[in-house]
């Protein structure tokens, strides 16, 4: 019977991801820890790590045929990431459905108040770190980038971005103002 | 409160449709969340690694290698559900890629003819070497002004309906972002947006390879690798920020052969007491897709209708209907699964 056959994955022209169970195990024991803490470190709670390690590894079995992968590993975390911001999205929503939350305030007005709060807690950071953080976070370049642009080692450079995050993380928690839905949120 | 705000935020976020400033507020909020992890014993780390282990492999059957995996295999993937788009949504920051914007245009060479389409309406423009594309508005094309040499090379920003005119001496490149489109056959859509969002090639009659481009801006076009390649009605979606391709078929697949001939009478797809088998090989055939069959009984099944109008996911709608089957696309293929019929004695 010509249509029970397994058709192997002829629109694969240069393959980089397996198919077969044993190298599917063999991606999973390799990094399964590093994307469980990132999930953890994220989460604060290690039952939805495993629940978002173990939902991302199904996924890729049943997609395998589909997916051709050039970076496993940015590939991974990339989507952890978002089923992390997935995890905290259905967390509002659940919130929102029991809560009297009908009077929302102008989005655009949100995101503006938003903005202030992330740039006054910036504010707070001293210049050079600031100004490292901002090449790399909102500029989008790189450690070694910025260490060429500002003569700098890269180490120096990571440290900083480091450090801002840090103390931004500090700030913010303290904050007193709209930071309240981030308190809510996260913990 | 904002929390209302701040969930529709999220998901814009996630639906990959969001503005930089939106952007930035999520990553700069993600970037906040970060807790100290507690230290493991050894012995904890391989509780939970077999913990999560096992329950990846309870929730499908992941069977060892054997020869008759294939079957069991497409079984299972008939009663999973879990369909989940691995987002699309764009994370610059956090995988510190330079935007694909800027990187083309580096890439280019000088000596381009620019052409931007400020129409509100999309718009043909025929290139010198006699393709035909359809511009969207909003969409721009470079290409050599000449578009001569042992290439024809062309970068498009936006989205596009290509028309290649057939040369086999001088294949035809669509450059997009990271992706390069290599044309083996005629036309085709490239969609590769402004912002970060995924790109798409849809193909409509012929045959497209669709890679990465290779790393090193002097390396030969030559080395493609990390691609794959599409016949008609199947598309690809490219990651920018998972750097992976996706394949899968188009939203509304057309019969191949009476495309590719223009205008042609739509072929009649009228059956009376057909063999299923027989229905599911015209449709393969005609729409150049192919469809499984989960269960060998299902060959036994008859099938007597008039489903020529249909588009062709209506036919295979109504088709499964008829023999109390389901159907669902798989990547590029379509795969059906139903008990069957008895067979005749």
């Amino acid at each position: 019977m010509k249509r029970l056959k397994y058709i192997p994955e002829d629109a694969r022209a240069g393959s980089a991801f397996p198919i077969n169970r044993k190298e599917f195990e063999g991606i999973y024991r390799e990094h399964w820890r590093e994307l469980y803490d990132f999930a953890v470190a994220k989460t604060h709670d290690k039952d939805v790590a495993e629940e978002i390690v173990q939902a991302l590894f199904v996924n890729i079995w049943e997609k395998r045929d589909q997916l051709l992968i050039s970076n496993l590993r940015s590939y991974l975390f990339v989507s952890v990431r978002n089923r992390i911001i997935d995890h905290y999205k259905e967390r509002i929503f659940s919130d929102l459905t029991s809560a009297s939350d009908t009077t929302a305030p102008d989005y655009p007005l949100f995101l503006d108040e938003l903005e202030t709060t992330f740039r006054e807690a910036m504010g707070q950071l001293p210049e050079k770190t600031r100004d490292i953080f901002l090449l790399n976070r909102i500029e989008g370049k790189s450690a070694s980038e910025i260490a060429d642009k500002l003569q700098l080692p890269s180490r120096t450079v990571e440290y900083h971005i480091t450090q801002a995050l840090r103390k931004l993380r500090e700030i913010l928690r303290n904050g007193i103002t709209a930071l309240l839905i981030f308190i809510n949120i996260t913990f | 409160m904002s929390k209302k705000n701040f969930y529709q935020l999220l998901d814009r976020y996630r639906a990959g449709n969001c503005t930089d400033q939106e952007r930035s507020l999520v990553e700069q909020w993600f970037a906040t969340l970060d807790e100290e992890v507690p230290q493991r014993s050894t012995q904890e780390n391989a509780a939970i690694e077999e913990r999560i282990w096992n329950a990846i492999l309870a929730n499908q059957e992941i069977e060892p290698e054997t020869p008759v995996r294939t079957f069991q295999l497409w079984k299972w993937a008939a009663a999973a559900v879990l369909v989940l788009g691995i987002g699309f949504a764009s994370f610059k920051v956090f995988l510190k890629e330079s935007d694909p914007v800027t990187a083309t245009a580096s890439n280019q060479p000088d000596n381009l003819v620019t052409y931007l389409n400020r129409n509100a309406s999309p718009e043909n423009i025929t290139l010198p070497d006699g393709s035909v594309l359809l511009l969207s508005p909003g969409t721009k094309i470079s290409y050599p002004a000449e578009l001569a040499g042992s290439k024809r090379e062309v970068y498009l920003m936006g989205k596009a309906f290509f028309n290649v005119s057939h040369d086999a001496e001088r294949p035809f490149f669509v450059h997009t972002g990271e992706v390069v489109t290599k044309v083996l056959g005629t036309s085709f859509w490239v969609e590769g947006s402004n912002n970060n969002s995924a790109i798409e090639v849809s193909v409509v009659t012929g045959k497209v390879s669709v890679s990465k481009k290779s790393n090193g801006p002097d390396e030969a076009n030559s080395k493609i690798k990390d691609g794959v390649i599409l016949t008609a009605n199947q598309r690809v979606k490219y990651s920018h920020e998972t750097h992976a391709f996706e394949t899968g078929l188009v939203a509304n697949p057309q019969p191949v052969t009476s495309s590719a001939k223009g205008v042609a009478a739509p072929e009649s797809f009228v059956f009376q007491d057909t063999h299923f088998i027989d229905v599911i090989e015209k449709l393969e055939k005609s729409f150049g897709v192919e469809i499984i069959l989960d269960n060998d009984a299902m060959r036994y099944c008859l099938f007597t209708a008039d489903i020529t109008q249909e588009p062709l996911f209506t036919k295979l709608d109504l088709l499964c209907a008829a023999v109390n089957a389901t159907y669902e696309v798989r990547g590029t293929r379509i795969l059906i699964s139903g008990n069957g019929c008895p067979p005749p004695r």
